[in-house]
């Protein structure tokens, strides 16, 4: 059996893909240990968890998109986070001593501890903005974040001549987005395009089930920005809903107090159990994480995504490359606009049609226990069987480790 | 009707297309950070130059040849600039 080091950033769409890949792990036998904030890991894992904290700062708000919001991602995000957490990252490595250490592709961090120690490694991509070429037709900006990326190389006190790009592990690329998610191949023969590897949560909220009658549910989740450009798409949202009381049930993930007086039929949540909703749902509004994307399509359900930045404008693109939804604009739209967009999901077969075709591809891609397999084979250890009950065997293993 | 004020009616034109109303967009209007226009937004602006002053002009092209910061800034003068270049060149 092998160890694994999983670095990720403090962002739950990070770190759920990768929890769905450490339950997988563990429930082959294999140890498992965590790098990262542990102020945001713990109630994100459980208290079974072993986590080597990186400690916290605080990362300024984010509020831009397009290129801009490319532009602060890295200079304000992913490059003072891989600084900052770097002596950490190798004090885990020198401690644990993984046999692979598992790096969230915007952790760079973990690649340049690697290379320091001269360890194998996997990169998890688990948001598509480098996956796929998004910006190969922009040769100055991908210029740019090479700069970046050759910088940090630098101050890790590495070889230029040796210079890996740290988003992409040259061993091992797991990627949560699969089929047409994750845009056009071809892909290296050491890409493994998984899929969503979606793995156990603690702490799921409560959630009204009754509620849901036999009208067609929809789902409204825009994510976590609390900006006026949010409130103002959340308030159109509202109002494309209002005249559609007679065959929508539709549920907005938002905090109660931001939005409008709500409908009888709508109801605003602060939380949701998502993976246990989504089954229900007729349809997602959505800005287009990968992961509410990827789980919407996993269980067919047809998308109308409004995306707001960083890799949603790509899902958004490849959604409706694949047939399985429409694409709203975020900052403009009125409710008349996305009242046609979501009527147009719910009542034309083909967007359903298309998000069945990207389950099937989804359910093909092999999902957490695939991405445990590739782990084992690099670690060089024998492939073991998948096994019959993850969820159960991961917190035993869990709390066997804690 | 001048080309700047024309090339700005077609700006106008695609930010409305949501549903909303856009006031009076100067010169100085960044595309990405006053507009919000996205790569959707900027292909249906292409179309509407392209039928205009012909295939010669390519702003997304353009725009993907710019380094980052350019691209942030790119304002509606520098279409109408990009589109005089065209249709001169």
């Amino acid at each position: 059996m092998s160890r694994f080091l999983l670095v990720v950033p403090p962002l739950a769409g990070h770190v759920n893909p990768a929890q769905g890949i450490a339950d997988a792990l563990l429930a082959a036998g294999h140890e498992v240990a965590w790098c990262g904030s542990e102020a945001v890991l713990r109630p994100l894992l459980g208290a079974g968890a072993v986590v080597f904290p990186t400690g916290s700062r605080l990362l300024r708000p984010q509020s831009d998109h397009g290129l801009a919001a490319v532009k602060s991602v890295w200079e304000r995000f992913i490059v003072p986070f891989a600084t900052f957490t770097l002596p950490a990252v190798e004090r885990a490595a020198r401690e644990f001593r993984p046999d692979v250490l598992v790096v969230d592709q915007h952790c760079p961090a973990g690649a340049l501890v690697a290379h320091r120690l001269g360890l194998t490694w996997a990169t998890v991509v688990a948001s598509t903005m480098d996956l796929g070429h998004p910006l190969s037709a922009m040769p100055q900006v991908t210029a740019w974040i090479e700069e970046r990326l050759r910088g940090l190389w630098a101050k890790a006190g590495l070889p230029a001549h040796a210079y890996t790009d740290p988003r992409f592990s040259p061993h091992l690329v797991l990627s949560c987005a699969a089929g047409p998610l994750a845009g056009p191949g071809p892909f290296p023969d050491h890409f493994a395009l998984v899929g969503p590897t979606v793995g156990t949560r603690p702490d799921q909220p409560d959630f009204p089930w009754e509620w849901l009658d036999g009208r067609a549910g929809v789902l409204v989740s825009m994510g976590t920005l609390a900006d006026d450009i949010t409130a103002r798409f959340l308030r159109e949202a509202v109002a494309a809903l209002a005249p559609l009381g007679e065959r929508v049930r539709a549920v907005v993930v938002a905090p109660p107090e931001a939005l409008p007086p709500l409908p009888a039929h709508v109801l605003a949540r602060r939380r949701v159990p998502m993976l246990d909703l989504l089954p229900r749902m007729s349809a997602v509004l959505t800005h287009g994480g990968l992961n509410t994307v990827s789980e919407a399509l996993a269980v067919g359900v047809p998308l109308v995504v409004a995306p707001i930045r960083h890799d949603q404008p790509i899902n958004a693109a490849r959604v409706v490359g694949a047939g399985a939804g429409v694409r709203v604009n975020f900052a403009r739209s009125t409710a008349p606009v996305l009242r046609a967009a979501l009527t147009g999901v719910l009542d034309d077969p083909a967007p359903r049609a298309g998000a069945a075709a990207v389950r099937d591809t989804l359910a093909a891609a092999g999902g957490a226990p695939a991405a445990a397999r590739h782990l084992a084979a690099l670690a060089g250890a024998a492939a073991p069987e998948p096994p019959p009950e993850p969820t159960e065997q991961a917190a035993a293993c869990r709390s066997r480790s804690a | 009707m001048c080309i700047s004020h024309e090339i700005a009616g077609m700006v106008r034109q695609v930010a409305q297309s949501c549903g909303g109303q856009v006031p009076e967009i100067g010169p100085n209007a960044t595309l990405e950070g006053d507009l919000r226009f996205d790569s959707v937004d900027l292909a249906a602006l292409q179309a509407a130059l392209a039928r205009r002053f012909g295939p010669g002009v390519d702003l997304p092209a353009h725009v993907n040849s710019l380094p980052l910061e350019a691209i942030i800034g790119l304002t509606v003068a520098d279409v109408v600039d990009h589109v005089r270049a065209a249709v001169a060149g």
